[in-house]
């Protein structure tokens, strides 16, 4: 506890940089996981469509 | 008194207040259930260092031969001095705090204790941790206006993210002589969480929006997905804020044992064993800082008043951002979710689902709650670490 004559200007910066700097993180990281589970949730979903396919052909070959 | 020194001659009025101190966080650990693992030894840390003559406890020899017996504000100018620790808690203290050793093996603990499935399946949660940091910024501010120089502004604001290590881990860089302060206020305020949140969530939220259902379950996140997540995240973290890197890094190196699969021993290890004993150090080292000749000043128990105000607008961050969601989303989401942003976890999460359900019987919120509190956890760890690199 130093002073009382602050600078505001660079208080004010230093809050707004570091609230920006979080909220970039964080909205990155939001967006790189949303996208790996689209990959994922796509493949799965071609993987049991794939599977669904076979069981039909295997179905109609009977 | 039988050719010993006793310590009644020094007992004075400031040891016998923190006494008494130590010994209420004592009760309110056991009988109020109030973060016992942590108000516990800190408690009983505040009474170990406060019985006078206890320099076998938290002491420093100095190289002239004089005994420092309690850890003085500026505890690191001490040891630059030349002051060899003596007492058993100085040689945890001086090696686990001076060199980041136990808020770091705390986050590798509880990166094996957390299950990131719920913000993997909906990672717009991401945003609510994000706002929920409002609360660091807010208290930041009002600590310079009331006279705070900004390296200690930075370390009051942490505060606000609710998240004991990381206010330990960054008050340690910028301002130690404050770090039994900062140390306590956000221990002690996680766990009157469920006192703090809820009449701030009341204030700003409707009854309608309180009532507002979510589904209780989210999608199934797969294994391979789990892994990923830790691997991405110390990538993306340590590329954009470098110095959150220690933080982040073991908090996602917990996690990556505990979703490997193949790392079981290690992980259950962590997330028991090796938790508790870092804990334990933690709090009883926590407690032995607050001397009374360092603790009662205005200074600390300023900053235990500015710990108040970190936590109320980091609540009102999160919830406020959910209802600016709820303009665009289709569901809806209940924007009491938004107050778990503070990273008290599980505590906040804890919270909104009693408060949820007070509101709507049908409502079970804690697994939505549960993915804001984990981000919450990484966004303080990214707010320390932009702090760190702004005044590096």
């Amino acid at each position: 506890m130093v002073s009382m004559s602050v600078d505001w200007g660079e208080a004010i910066l230093l809050a707004g940089k570091g609230f920006g700097v979080v909220f970039l993180v964080l909205v990155i990281l939001a967006v790189v996981t949303w996208l790996v589970g689209l990959v994922f949730q796509r493949s799965k979903r071609g993987q049991e469509e794939a599977r669904s396919a076979t069981k039909e052909e295997i179905k109609a070959k009977d | 008194m039988f050719g010993i020194e006793t310590g009644f001659a020094f007992l004075t009025w400031q040891r016998l207040i923190m006494l008494v101190v130590g010994g209420v966080l004592i009760y309110l650990g056991i009988a109020k259930k109030w973060e016992p693992l942590l108000l516990v030894p800190i408690g009983f840390g505040i009474i170990l260092v406060n019985i006078p003559l206890g320099y076998q406890v938290m002491g420093f020899q100095m190289p002239d031969g004089t005994i420092v017996d309690y850890l003085p504000p500026h505890w690191m100018e001490l040891i630059e001095q030349g002051g060899r620790p003596i007492g058993f808690l100085s040689h945890i203290f001086q090696y686990g705090f001076g060199w980041d050793l136990i808020p770091l093996c705390i986050f590798i603990g509880l990166g094996a204790l957390t299950d990131f499935s719920p913000l993997i399946a909906r990672p717009i949660y991401f945003l609510l941790g994000a706002a929920a940091q409002f609360g660091v910024y807010a208290a930041f501010l009002t600590a310079i206006a009331v006279g705070f120089d900004i390296p200690e502004a930075c370390s009051i604001g942490i505060i606000g993210g609710a998240d004991g290590p990381t206010t330990v881990y960054l008050t340690r860089r910028l301002a130690p002589w404050l770090l039994g302060a900062t140390a306590v206020a956000a221990y002690t305020y996680m766990a009157m969480v469920p006192l703090i949140q809820p009449p701030v969530i009341k204030a700003i939220t409707t009854e309608k929006e309180r009532k507002i259902y979510m589904e209780p379950t989210l999608r199934e996140v797969s294994r391979t997905e789990q892994i990923i997540f830790p691997v991405m995240v110390t990538v993306v973290v340590g590329l954009l804020v470098p110095a959150a890197l220690p933080l982040i890094g073991c908090f996602m190196l917990g996690n990556l044992l505990r979703v490997s699969g193949v790392t079981d021993r290690l992980s259950a290890t962590m997330a028991g064993a090796f938790i508790d004993i870092v804990t334990v150090f933690l709090g009883v080292c926590i407690g032995a800082y607050l001397a009374a000749t360092s603790f009662l000043l205005p200074q600390p128990l300023m900053v235990f008043g500015l710990g108040v105000v970190a936590f109320a607008f980091a609540t009102m961050g999160g919830v406020l951002l959910a209802k600016l969601m709820n303009l665009f989303l289709t569901p809806k989401i209940n924007p009491m979710i938004g107050a778990a942003g503070v990273s008290a976890v599980p505590m906040s999460a804890r919270v909104v689902q009693k408060m949820g359900q007070q509101a709507n019987p049908r409502n079970f919120l804690l697994m939505h709650a549960m993915g804001p509190n984990a981000a919450g956890v990484i966004g303080t760890a990214a707010a320390a670490g932009a702090f760190i690199s702004f005044l590096r």
